[in-house]
């Protein structure tokens, strides 16, 4: 008994000293921004609380390895003590975790290059304007079925219409994005609001903050601003198809995570293009038109001043709500 | 059991561990080592962290409400509160579900937590599919992530709430006679026993030890599920997607498998899925919706450590014909 008690103590020694282990880890990865290149920052809040949590968490294990008293070591009823059975499962199970975190640490400045893109099309219509014209009328339709077992659906929308209401009511519910999800903060009147200062502006400037929807908004609607000046920061990026003149300028924008990431870009077009490869930071300034790509009507820069940068601080840009 | 390692050696494995922690902390900055590693391996690890870091604060909260449970709520309290018929109960399972702001990273251990409490399994079933898709959160990021297409956010919740309720029901049907579809460990059993010997341990104590010990026995299925969909994040190529993406009844599939292995948080999915709105049809990226947060590939993993086999594959049968069919019905009749 005496044996499988320290056998068991050991088992949570171990635990301890992982937790502070990701303790460590976060906190390296908060202080050095590196965080960023993993999870939006509006995700920020709840790895506070995971720092927090764990360091206690570590803490009290360690504290508790060290316990006299046989119920502190016992009472958890859901203890998995199948890795209890053998040194070699123990060793794997606690590589999984011990892994990680030296990644972690090892490779925190990983940023999605072009490869990437590759492999996820740099088309990233959030809108389809066609869609929408042919589904606003559609959707009366949609709505009355699904009250087909009108109970369910008009419980829904009410539930529905409660739920929005509890999540600016009560903030304090930690499961929930604490912030940017005020009802007020509506993403249409954002998006006409800022379409109608791109269209005033004879210089359209993309913003970190705006990149998203200052891409989103000038892929719904090109002919727009065909002739004003656009000047934008990204990375460059070239489908198989393109003529030697084309590449693409693009941004990854996250929402919550990496896994997440779609890529934001813009055609553009310049003679000596061969002369930026791709993952290539450029600062450019051109004008806008439109071109046939595939199916889509696109807009397209013509490029009239590109200078190379070093990639940013933030290579990514965020959505905003 | 003696085969366990010397003293010695175990202070020196433990000790071993926080120093190379601590050096990490403290020296090593990636700039000056600049190893020569494949960039997709990069790529791949860059996935797996994000993912996990993404889903740790989560999991940290589902352990704990579940530990709280374990702690706080007794298996009578749960007899006495559920309707006596079990498919009247159905329907509170489902409002509380959507009342439960949980995504589906923190949805595990929780109904893991009730069912061993004496939840019925179809009700745990409900909660499971339900509760990651029916909550404010995900509403609101659906709603902004669609634009102008606010249908897709109602629709989704519409058919989450429809679609977990027929789900509960199937499940009841099939496995009414056998409601113990829980993997139980030695410990469960004897910690029901054990409880008379009274020496206490203060309440908080004991659900911050249960947190920790359940945060270790769901973190190494998240660990493993996340690095499965890193690869998949990493090496499928989303530009073949399109080309299947207007056929009415294959792209609902193929969405469904794609929401599956990517495993998003559902509180993210909806910007994933807008940006294919262009080449899909609106009813697979429904599909899409729906089915991610009921079934993906990092909880597929969780699912099958904690239930018995067969449950978990006739579960998962189920949730894909449920939510396939009914794409497909909704599709040609509404969109």
């Amino acid at each position: 008994m005496e044996n499988q008690n320290s056998h068991y103590r050991f088992h949570i020694y171990i635990r301890g000293i992982i937790l502070i282990g990701f303790t460590l880890l976060m906190t390296k990865l908060v202080v050095t921004g590196d965080m960023l290149h993993f999870i939006a920052p509006k995700m920020m809040p709840f790895i506070y609380f995971a720092i927090v949590v764990f360091l206690l968490l570590g803490i009290i294990q360690i504290w508790r390895s060290g316990s006299k008293k046989r119920e502190e070591l016992y009472c958890d009823c859901g203890v998995d003590h199948t890795s209890g059975s053998s040194p070699l499962k123990s060793i794997a199970v606690y590589s999984l975790f011990v892994i990680p975190i030296i990644t972690g640490f090892l490779f925190p400045e990983v940023v999605l290059d072009s490869s990437v893109v590759a492999k996820r099309g740099f088309k990233s219509l959030a809108v389809n304007e066609e869609k929408i014209n042919k589904n606003e009328d559609e959707t009366s339709e949609a709505d009355e079925y699904l009250q087909d077992p009108e109970a369910y659906m008009e419980e829904l929308e009410e539930s529905v219409g409660d739920k929005v209401a509890q999540s600016s009511n009560v903030p304090d519910v930690p499961l929930e994005h604490p912030e940017g999800f005020e009802i007020q903060e509506q993403p249409e009147e954002f998006y006409a609001q800022l379409k109608a200062e791109m269209l005033k502006a004879d210089t359209i400037v993309f913003t970190e903050e705006n990149y998203i929807a200052m891409t989103t908004i000038l892929d719904e609607d090109p002919d727009a601003f065909s002739g004003k000046t656009v000047e934008l920061t990204g990375f460059i990026f070239r489908e198989e198809d393109f003529e030697e003149d084309q590449f693409v300028i693009a941004r990854f924008g996250l929402s919550c995570c990496v896994a997440d990431a779609s890529v934001f870009g813009t055609l553009a077009t310049l003679p000596d293009a061969k002369q930026y490869g791709d993952d290539q930071w450029v600062k450019l300034k051109g004008t806008l038109s439109t071109v046939a790509y595939q199916d889509w009507m696109l807009p397209s820069i013509s490029v009239t001043s590109i200078e190379a940068v070093e990639q940013p601080k933030t290579p990514y840009v965020y959505e905003s709500y | 059991m003696n085969k366990s390692v010397s003293p010695f050696l175990r202070e020196f494995i433990g000790l071993g561990l926080l120093g190379l922690f601590f050096y990490l902390f403290l020296f090593v900055d990636f700039q000056e080592i600049s190893l020569n590693i494949p960039s997709e391996l990069l790529t791949v690890n860059t996935m797996f962290l994000s993912i996990l870091l993404e889903a740790i604060p989560f999991i940290i909260l589902g352990v704990f409400v579940s530990a709280l449970i374990q702690t706080f709520v007794s298996e009578d309290f749960i007899k006495r509160t559920l309707p006596k018929n079990a498919i009247v109960a159905i329907l509170p399972a489902a409002l509380l579900g959507a009342l439960f702001p949980i995504c589906e990273c923190a949805i595990v251990p929780i109904v893991r937590r009730l069912m061993k409490k004496g939840m019925p399994l179809h009700l745990g079933v409900v909660f499971l599919v339900g509760a990651p898709i029916l909550n404010p959160v995900v509403f609101a990021s659906t709603y902004y992530a669609f634009g102008s297409q606010h249908y897709m956010a109602y629709s989704r919740m519409g058919l989450a709430f429809i679609l977990s309720i027929v789900i509960g029901f199937i499940i009841y049907l099939i496995f009414r006679k056998q409601q113990d579809q829980l993997k139980w460990t030695k410990e469960d059993l004897v910690s029901t026993t054990i409880d008379d010997g009274k020496e206490k341990v203060g309440k908080i104590k004991s659900t911050i030890f249960h947190a920790s010990d359940e945060f270790f026995e769901m973190g190494k299925f998240l660990i493993i599920g996340a690095f499965i969909a890193s690869l998949f994040q990493t090496f499928l190529d989303r530009t073949l997607l399109t080309e299947i993406g207007s056929n009415d009844f294959l792209s609902p599939a193929v969405m469904m498998a794609f929401g599956y292995i990517l495993s998003l948080c559902s509180e993210a999915d909806a910007f994933v899925a807008a940006s294919f709105g262009s080449s899909f049809t609106t009813g697979s990226l429904l599909a899409f919706l729906v089915y991610g947060p009921m079934l993906d590939l990092k909880n597929t993993i969780m699912l099958f450590a904690f239930f018995k086999a067969r449950f978990v594959v006739i579960f998962m049968i189920v949730v894909t014909i449920v939510v396939y069919g009914s794409i497909v019905v909704f599709q040609q009749f509404l969109l």
